[in-house]
């Protein structure tokens, strides 16, 4: 996806950064997933990394987009408050322009809008996401928090998009042992990185880099039988993109989001 | 008319040992109920809850559920784990059954609840675990039909619905403030629906609101006049989610025997809203 430009007036033409990896890493993994919100459109935002885009797509394209919620919900000017979740509906103050049931949302909505945002921790190169368990389901070495309305809106979706924050991709496997969610056959599905980003039908490959694609990252995309595109376009993000990301992952933290506070502790924050 | 009740008399009589409760709102969760379940001494309940959080992880740890159906459960500031729930499946799960659903999944099983049929149709999660590996403990089937294959959900049927709402008037029509979740569904299915409201008002003033109004008096056998009664959830417009309160209670969690103390401190030594919220105060 090319950068698709600020909204007018808001921010100066962007000059572009090149990225390296490590300081800019997530706020460019923010800035590349805000830019799903670019262009209008109803767009529904899973719980963490998600909510942060949603945030700073409102921070880079103003009211151009409506957010859709999985309790029912869809505003289309910023909420009072980052919302902690999206059951935060405190947070949410006057911004929405409609209030409805989960069940529309799910049944009604989820095949009709532009994209959906996912959290993904753990994920796999179908676009399956586990967050029910690790280990076996009757006595699992993990037990995951399980996936709320994750699971229809992702088989819904024509456009599903997952954010994988993990700098090493190590959740991101061939196979997921359990699968919670898992995309419709026909799904345009996105996979986005700290270090790349990923289309992953009809097979996975790298469609877009965040950095230079090396170390970790490259070494387990490499043992996924991913081919690493060196020419893939680079994602140049505006260093006021960077900044208002940045300003995002300072206030999530003050909102008790665990990434961000990991984030801002690295940087003495 | 629905009876106006104190939340002891509340869960006395709708919430006796054995009943299947359905636990509002989605996210707006009724700590005031949990915590007067828990008050009460309830150890067989089954609930049925879309997003537990850390409601339901108060109630698994202490003792009061013998069957879950839940959608997640997890402390959503963080997010980071709900940690009786962890341990309860991670070190064996005793009594407990858990039934785990998706949110679609427990609203289809609600709606044929509601509408007095035997089952309704869902969205089809053939590859996922609910379906490939049952993780609903035999809420769902594959039906055919004259009009095609699919995938559909045992109703529920609670025995009582506890549903939160902004206001409600005498007849028991309540106003929700906010996305409405699963709450219609689960009070058309319930037997019967205890309204927690956090202020009753004239009906003129519910009427202004009709388009807002979730519940319908028709459904509502009592009404709990409550205020504060989500916290630490927040009620739209009245006060929001407590982030300390959440970071708090999840330390606390970590370990059992500190989960007991901030049990001990939290429901068993205020024995209302009234004096939690007095303890909150002062502390």
């Amino acid at each position: 996806m090319g950068s698709p430009g600020p909204v007018a007036g808001r921010l100066p033409a962007a000059s572009g950064v090149v990225l390296t990896a490590g300081a800019d890493a997530l706020p460019a993994f923010l800035v590349r997933a805000a830019r799903e919100f670019a262009g209008g459109g109803w767009v529904f935002t899973g719980f963490n990394w998600p909510l942060l885009a949603g945030r700073l797509a409102r921070s880079l394209y103003g009211d151009a987009f409506t957010q859709v919620f999985e309790a029912g919900a869809a505003a289309n000017v910023d909420t009072r408050l980052l919302p902690t979740s999206t059951t935060d509906y405190a947070a949410y103050g006057e911004s929405c322009c409609y209030l409805a049931e989960t069940s529309d949302v799910l049944f009604g909505l989820a095949r009709r809008l532009k994209a959906v945002l996912l959290d993904a921790g753990n994920v796999d190169v179908a676009g399956r996401v586990n967050s029910s368990a690790i280990g076996s389901y009757a006595r699992p070495h993990r037990r995951l928090p399980g996936g709320g309305g994750a699971p229809e809106v992702a088989r819904g979706a024509r456009r599903l998009v997952l954010l994988h924050a993990s700098a090493g991709l190590e959740r991101l496997v061939s196979r997921l042992e359990h699968a919670t969610c898992a995309p419709a056959e026909d799904a345009e599905v996105i996979l986005v990185t700290p270090s790349a980003v990923l289309s992953l039908r009809p097979r996975p490959r790298v469609v877009e880099l965040l950095g230079a694609l090396e170390g970790p990252p490259a070494e387990r995309l490499r043992g996924l039988g991913i081919e690493l595109d060196q020419g893939a376009p680079e994602l140049r993000p505006g260093r006021d993109e960077l900044e208002a990301a940045a300003l995002v992952l300072r206030e999530a933290a003050g909102r008790g989001y665990v990434a961000a506070r990991r984030w801002g502790a690295g940087r003495g924050l | 008319m629905p009876e106006i009740v104190d939340m002891p008399t509340a869960v006395e009589r709708w919430a006796p040992e054995g009943a299947c409760v359905y636990l509002g709102n989605f996210g707006a969760q009724l700590f005031a109920v949990g915590h007067e379940l828990i008050r009460a001494g309830r150890r067989s309940l089954r609930v049925v809850m879309s997003s537990g959080g850390i409601l339901l992880d108060q109630l698994l740890g202490a003792g009061t559920v013998e069957e879950a159906v839940y959608a997640h459960c997890w402390s959503p500031v963080g997010p980071l784990p709900a940690w009786n729930f962890r341990r309860l499946h991670e070190e064996g799960s005793g009594p407990v059954r858990f039934r785990e659903v998706s949110l679609g999944i427990l609203t289809s099983g609600l709606t044929a609840g509601a509408w007095g049929v035997p089952f309704a149709p869902t969205v089809d999660l053939e590859g996922t675990g609910y379906v490939d590996e049952d993780w609903t403990g035999g809420l769902l089937a594959r039906v055919q039909s004259p009009f095609g294959e699919a995938l559909v959900v045992r109703a529920i049927e609670p025995d009582v619905a506890f549903v939160h709402v902004h206001i409600c008037d005498e007849d028991g029509n309540g106003v929700l403030r906010g996305p409405h979740g699963e709450v219609a569904a689960a009070a058309q299915a319930a037997r019967a629906v205890v309204l927690v409201t956090e202020e009753l008002v004239p009906r003129a003033d519910v009427r202004e609101a009709a388009a807002a109004v979730a519940v319908p008096g028709a459904l509502v056998a009592a009404i709990v006049v409550e205020p504060f009664a989500l916290h630490p959830d927040g009620a739209p417009g009245r006060y929001d989610r407590d982030v300390a309160f959440y970071e708090r209670y999840e330390e606390a969690a970590r370990d059992e025997a500190s989960f007991r103390a901030w049990l001990d401190e939290w429901v068993h030594q205020v024995p209302s809203r009234d004096a939690y919220r007095r303890r909150l105060e002062s502390s």
